[in-house]
């Protein structure tokens, strides 16, 4: 049988007009979406989801030239996939029989997950065919010499081609022969470029024009930069080109631009700088290539059309109108990647081609970067069973990164402390403009003697002075809006961080962290039945923080403890920070706190035993000194950030307090479940752990495990859940957010709109994502939840390993005592209440923190 | 501190432990502490002081003599609370009556939490670490036993003036762990103090016994508790001489009081300390010395109260209600000088008129009217007025009345004193 699309891609690609692009294009898309539709249950689930038919759409195609706007509208309607769907359920996503399909194309990953794409041979023809007209329209159809600037694949090593490989062979077919110049030095196994070969090679080329072909990053690294470094050239003919496919990211991360890189491949390879042709192209839709026109965009060819969508609104947007890339086409059979969003920023450019080259002109700006990581789920660890092929949002890419061996670092050295002198020191020494004055780490040093010095002081105040001191600021200052413009519902987790410095709270957590009494910190106290023995809790002098960058009051807990057991403090904080740390420190400057016997204590006084700096990473000379300083270091932060601290030399007897990085989730028995009402209420309760710190804490819940068989379903919870996190989201405001993080949960929202079902607001405030998968999924952040039906708690056991700190429980009796021992057992550490999860207490993480930063002193006995 | 769901049943809270017999203090001798703060009243002796440091020998012990005269207040605690915070204790005695005591309370209570405020009736989980012991040198407050702390408030009235109310910090963390009873320091109370004392205990037992707050187990300790202030003081006012009181057995009267305490500390007592509490210028175990007989009569105009007044009698060891009544008269004869009783009820008449409205006033017979008009004149208060109505009725003290204190219960109980 022929399909419309398979005429389609035998016509030329750019000679239309819109006349005949909607008697062609649109009937063919609407032909291969019905056949989807049809064929395909996931994709049908997903057209469901989504209120949308396609047998319905064939006649709200318009059909005339004249209708831009129009066809921009209907295009739009036609749900987009996004590209993360490929990367979770590429595998499953075939639309003909299992046994049509020849090959799977898997992406290069460049972003983590490959995306997987399933070609039968009908599919296989198409992308052969529009890529034949396409890049022939650029090239010409003639065959010409082709130079690779890859590893040959008959070499031996075309493992470390991986996904090039099929790239490389498809543009084989506009060569006449090919020649491959990037070698591996078998006893590293590193690149390096074939000089000599390729001077053998452009020397028989006599006049022939050429194409120089290679991968964008691959190209410049491993040649460009190389041959103009060593001042090397060559001189192809005239009109012999440069072709290079895989996107600008990483080169973007270097800070070349298009031009530079364009004007660099031109010198070196003696071509004209508008034959250097950026060649754009997914895997998604393999075979439909976007060549770089000389007039300076990129074109759409008949067998596919582009619209572009808002990163936030996905509303289509004109064109001028920056917003994420979606492409639409017939060509997939085998699969239902014919209407396509991807992660790439670009915008539509109105106005024609004076290359005559038809078709909608687009440009494309660059990939949407991933969400940053914010919380502490960037577990490096392998033990954790996320769920097979995950979302993308939150994966370690496997970047390039450059060592620096600049010990004194680089960029500006910040620091906040209150001088033993008079007055507050503020101020930023920007280390690249004074390299003589003093460096990072002499200025550490010479904080750190200040600190000590008002260790005398800090060790004669009362534990309970103290918490009066700063509860008082925490409920009159940092309650207070007009405060350093420290808006609470602005900060993230300031509100929580009031609550807990209540005076009695505080008074708690310093019982509990001292072995029952605070008062050890303050002097002597009797252990024993006779009177005979006492013990008290020295501090251990300079604790050192290295705060993450997710949630800066999170360190707030950690050093009003620290305060609480008598410690001065030198904290490393965020650049990420925005001021908000000082600023809460600030709140303490002129604050006087009198108890009830007339005691008085300063903030000021407590600020001299407390000291902010920042200083990049790259600056391991601060990092160190901190280190060797330090009686106690604190590390908070993910993998890579915890384990740079651990690294650092210190004293033989410093200890150490690993905070993350961890993750959480909740699980709900079914006994918890047994009316409408209780699991309401229950599910209130899990949006607020899901909703505190918008998800950045270690002990935030991401998955929601629903043991099955209670009166309320999993898939009914779940539906709760959404309403639960609807309510949540107008008692706690979320924090803003960035485009990149808009497009992670689009992203996700799509991958559950073929797996399961989506539940979320149109503003993206709240997601709940439900499926039948038992699964622990890597977290997206910004408040979406994955619920998973269970048969039995039990069943969630496998995911639970040391990365685990909390368990939200809903459980009573034996079932929360077994299922909390089992999980202990495997690591977790935490299985407080569900709406709890995120009540800082002590212990924290598997330690009492306080009782980590004291030296224990016995005085007298002991009795045996 | 756990205590149960009240809600569900009928408790009695964790017991401290308790010590008793002469220098009973002796038996702190090995107890767990390291900087003991002994908080006295002013007339604790160098020979007392003496006692306390041979037993603490091997401790750092400090003696601080009450800030505050009279029952404490947040101003007048302030000097001892700042010694005590210099001197950072462990563990906390109080030595002296039920304001010394409930002073201390205090002190330990804002010392270790100097953030709390005195309106909050709950604290999170065990937060008060410094050992508390209680030595009462007085009996009837029951003050040791208890998880109030009644202070002095001045209220400010517009032009009414200052006004002094009694307030309470009630939580259960502010018992002390350990109380000695040394009677020695009872034989050293007059005999009229001691009586009003007791009268103070009776009233903690009777009116705790009849409280809205029914509680069995405290029913028990109450018999217990009347039928040995009825047999102790028993063998004075039936043979009044300075012989016969010396037969009393103080211990007796001091474990009497010790169950008061509790039964009050569990049932809330009633309209006679809901008064009582009015009268910040006079003792208050004289104020409850004259109201107790009145209100018990006043509140068996109820049947059902009537028949557990009896009940309450009879197993103490009376013949019935009346001679229970005949009893606490008498002992409330001895207990206060004509004098002061006579000004007593010229203050509570001077609140009763000049806080009555007209129209209540017009429900008083003609020689109630009479007698609290020409008696008001006399004590000139008109100038020192507070809601008294209001604050009798909502007095936390007087919450556990049987019958409900209403205005006109108010008007005939100090019509009829």
């Amino acid at each position: 049988m022929e399909f419309l699309t398979d005429k389609l891609v035998k016509e030329p690609p750019f000679g239309y007009t819109q006349g005949i692009k909607a008697e062609t294009f649109y009937p063919a898309l609407v032909e291969e979406l019905c056949f989807h539709y049809d064929n395909n249950p996931l994709y049908k689930k997903f057209c469901d989801n989504k209120g949308f038919n396609p047998h319905n759409s064939n006649n709200n195609f318009p059909s005339t030239e004249n209708a831009g706007i129009e066809r921009l509208r209907s295009l739009s309607q036609i749900p987009p996939v996004q590209v993360s769907v490929f990367k979770e359920l590429g595998q499953q996503l075939n639309s003909v029989p299992r046994e049509n399909i020849k090959l799977t194309l898997q992406s290069s990953a460049t972003s983590g997950i490959p995306s997987s794409v399933p070609l039968d041979v009908i599919t296989s023809k198409r992308q052969a065919k529009s890529m034949v007209h396409v890049i022939g329209d650029y090239i010409g159809n003639e065959r010409k010499p082709f130079l690779i600037m890859d590893v040959d694949p008959a070499s031996g090593f075309r493992n470390l081609l991986g996904a090039r490989y099929a790239a490389v062979s498809g543009y084989l077919n506009f060569a006449s022969e090919a020649g491959y110049f990037l070698k591996i030095d078998e006893a590293t196994q590193r690149y390096y470029f074939d000089i000599d070969g390729i001077k053998d090679f452009i020397a028989k080329l006599g006049e022939q024009s050429a194409v120089v072909f290679g991968f964008t990053y691959i190209l410049y690294s491993e040649v460009l930069r190389p041959l103009s470094e060593q001042g090397l050239s060559f001189q192809l003919t005239t009109d012999s080109k440069i072709i290079h496919i895989g996107g600008w990211k990483k080169l973007e991360d270097e800070k070349i631009s298009k031009e530079q890189f364009n004007d660099l491949a031109s010198r070196v390879f003696g071509v004209k700088s508008k034959d250097v042709i950026d060649v754009y192209g997914f895997t998604e839709q393999m075979g439909l290539n976007y060549p770089d026109c000389p007039c300076g965009c990129k074109h759409t060819p008949l067998y596919s059309e582009v619209i572009v969508r808002d990163v936030i609104t996905k509303e289509p947007l004109p064109a001028g109108q920056e917003g994420l890339l979606e492409f639409i086409s017939p060509v997939p059979h085998s699969y239902p990647g014919n209407v396509v969003l991807t992660d790439d920023i670009g915008m539509i450019v109105d106005g024609d081609c004076e290359y005559h080259r038809g078709g909608t002109r687009f440009k494309v700006m660059g990939r949407l970067k991933k969400a940053e990581i914010r919380g502490c789920g960037d577990i490096l660890s392998n033990k954790l069973k996320f769920a097979e092929t995950s979302t993308t949002s939150t994966t370690t890419t496997n970047t390039t990164s450059t060592t620096t061996t600049n010990m004194s670092g680089s960029g500006a050295f910040n620091y906040y402390y209150k001088e033993n002198t008079v007055g507050v020191s503020s101020q930023t020494v920007d280390t690249s403009t004074t390299p003589a004055s003093i460096t990072p780490e002499e200025k550490i040093e010479v904080i750190a003697q200040q600190l000590r010095t008002a260790l005398t002081w800090l060790r004669k105040q009362s534990v309970d002075a103290l918490i009066g001191l700063i509860s008082k600021v925490a409920t009159n200052k940092w309650c207070d809006d007009s405060f350093a413009s420290l808006s609470i519902s602005q900060v993230q987790g300031l509100k929580f961080l009031i609550s807990w410095c209540n005076g009695e709270y505080l008074t708690q957590i310093a019982n509990e962290g001292l072995r029952g009494n605070r008062h050890f910190a303050d002097g002597f106290i009797s252990v024993d039945d006779y009177g005979t023995r006492s013990m008290r809790a020295t501090s251990r002098g300079l604790v050192c923080h290295w705060l993450a960058g997710n949630v800066q009051v999170l360190g707030m807990f950690v050093l009003i403890q620290s305060l609480l057991a008598k410690n001065v403090n030198l904290l490393r904080i965020s650049s990420r920070d925005n001021g908000v740390f000082e600023a809460l420190l600030r709140a303490f400057e002129g604050e006087i706190y009198t108890t009830a016997g007339g005691y008085t204590v300063t903030g000021d006084d407590l600020l001299k035993c407390i000291a902010v700096v920042s200083f990049p990473h790259s600056n391991k000379a601060a990092g160190q000194k901190m280190s060797l300083l330090a009686d106690a270091r604190i590390a908070w932060g993910g993998a890579e950030a915890v384990s740079a601290v651990s690294a650092f030399p210190s004293k033989y007897d410093c200890t150490d307090i690993i905070l993350g990085p961890k993750l959480s989730f909740s699980v709900v028995a079914n006994e918890e479940l047994t009316d409408e009402r209780k699991a309401k209420k229950l599910a209130r309760k899990i949006a607020v752990d899901a909703s505190v710190f918008d998800q950045t804490g270690c002990a935030s819940s991401h998955n929601v495990f629903i043991e099955k068989n209670g009166s309320i379903t999993p898939e009914q919870f779940a539906e709760m859940l959404g309403e639960a996190m609807a309510k949540t989201s107008i008692q706690i405001s979320k924090g803003q957010m960035t485009p990149e993080e808009f497009a992670a949960i689009h992203s996700a929202r799509g991958i559950y709109d073929f797996k399961g079902r989506v539940y979320g607001d149109s503003e993206s405030v709240w997601t709940v994502l439900y499926s039948e998968n038992l699964e622990l999924n890597a977290p997206v952040y910004s408040r979406v939840l994955f619920v998973h039906p269970a048969n039995s708690l039990d069943d969630v056991l496998p995911f639970i390993t040391d990365d685990i700190q909390t368990i939200g429980l809903a459980a009573t009796g034996y079932t929360a005592t077994d299922f909390a021992t089992k999980a202990a057992e495997r690591g977790a550490v935490r299985f407080p209440n569900c709406g709890k999860m995120l009540n800082f207490e002590s212990p924290w993480d598997g330690l009492f923190i306080m009782d980590r930063l004291v030296k224990w002193n016995t005085l007298g006995g002991p009795l045996v | 501190m756990w205590q149960p769901q009240g809600i569900y049943n009928e408790f009695v809270l964790r017991t401290p432990v308790l010590l008793a017999g002469e220098e009973a203090v002796r038996g702190l001798y090995n107890f767990p502490a390291v900087k003991i703060a002994v908080i006295h009243g002013w007339s604790f002796t160098e020979k007392e002081k003496e006692l306390f440091l041979n037993t603490f020998n091997k401790k750092e012990v400090q003696f601080f003599s009450r800030s505050w005269s009279g029952e404490p207040d947040m101003q007048g605690i302030q000097g001892t609370v700042h010694e005590i915070e210099k001197f950072s204790p462990d563990t906390i005695i109080a030595i002296g009556g039920g304001s010394v005591i409930d002073g201390a309370k205090l002190c330990r209570l804002f010392y270790e939490l100097p953030y709390f405020a005195p309106q909050q009736s709950k604290l999170s989980n065990d937060l008060l670490k410094t050992k508390f012991i209680a030595v009462p040198t007085t009996i009837g407050s029951g003050a040791e036993v208890s998880s109030a702390a009644v202070y002095i408030e001045g209220h400010e009235h517009g032009e009414h003036g200052h006004i002094n109310r009694k307030e309470m910090v009630v939580l259960h963390e502010l018992q002390p762990e350990v109380i000695i009873y040394d009677e020695r320091y009872l034989k050293q109370t007059p005999h009229r103090l001691l009586l009003a004392s007791a009268m103070d205990a009776a009233s903690h037992l009777i009116e705790g016994y009849v409280s809205k707050m029914k509680n069995s187990i405290a029913e028990m300790k109450a018999e217990e508790g009347l039928r040995l202030l009825h047999e102790e003081l028993g063998k004075f006012i039936n043979n009044l001489n300075n012989r016969a009181f010396d037969s009393i057995s103080y211990q007796r009267l001091q474990y009497a009081g010790h169950l008061g305490g509790i039964v009050q500390n569990h049932c809330i007592v009633g309209a006679a300390h809901a008064l009582a509490h009015q009268m910040t210028d006079y003792s208050h175990s004289e104020a409850i010395s004259l109201l107790l007989p009145p209100v018990i009569k006043m509140n068996s105009k109820d049947e059902a109260t009537s028949v557990k007044y009896n009940v309450l009698a009879c197993n103490a060891g009376f013949k019935g209600i009346s001679d229970l009544v005949n009893f606490l008269e008498n002992v409330s004869e001895l207990a206060i000088t004509s004098e002061r009783r006579r000004k007593m009820k010229k203050y509570l008449y001077g609140k009763l008129l000049s806080s009555t409205k007209r129209s209540e006033q017009s429900k008083m017979t003609k020689s109630q009217l009479s007698d609290v008009q020409s008696n008001a004149q006399d004590v000139n208060c008109v100038n020192n007025v507070d809601n008294f109505f209001q604050n009798v009725k909502l007095d936390r003290g007087g919450k556990g009345n049987p019958v409900d204190i209403t205005d006109d219960y108010i008007v005939e109980l100090i019509g009829g004193l």
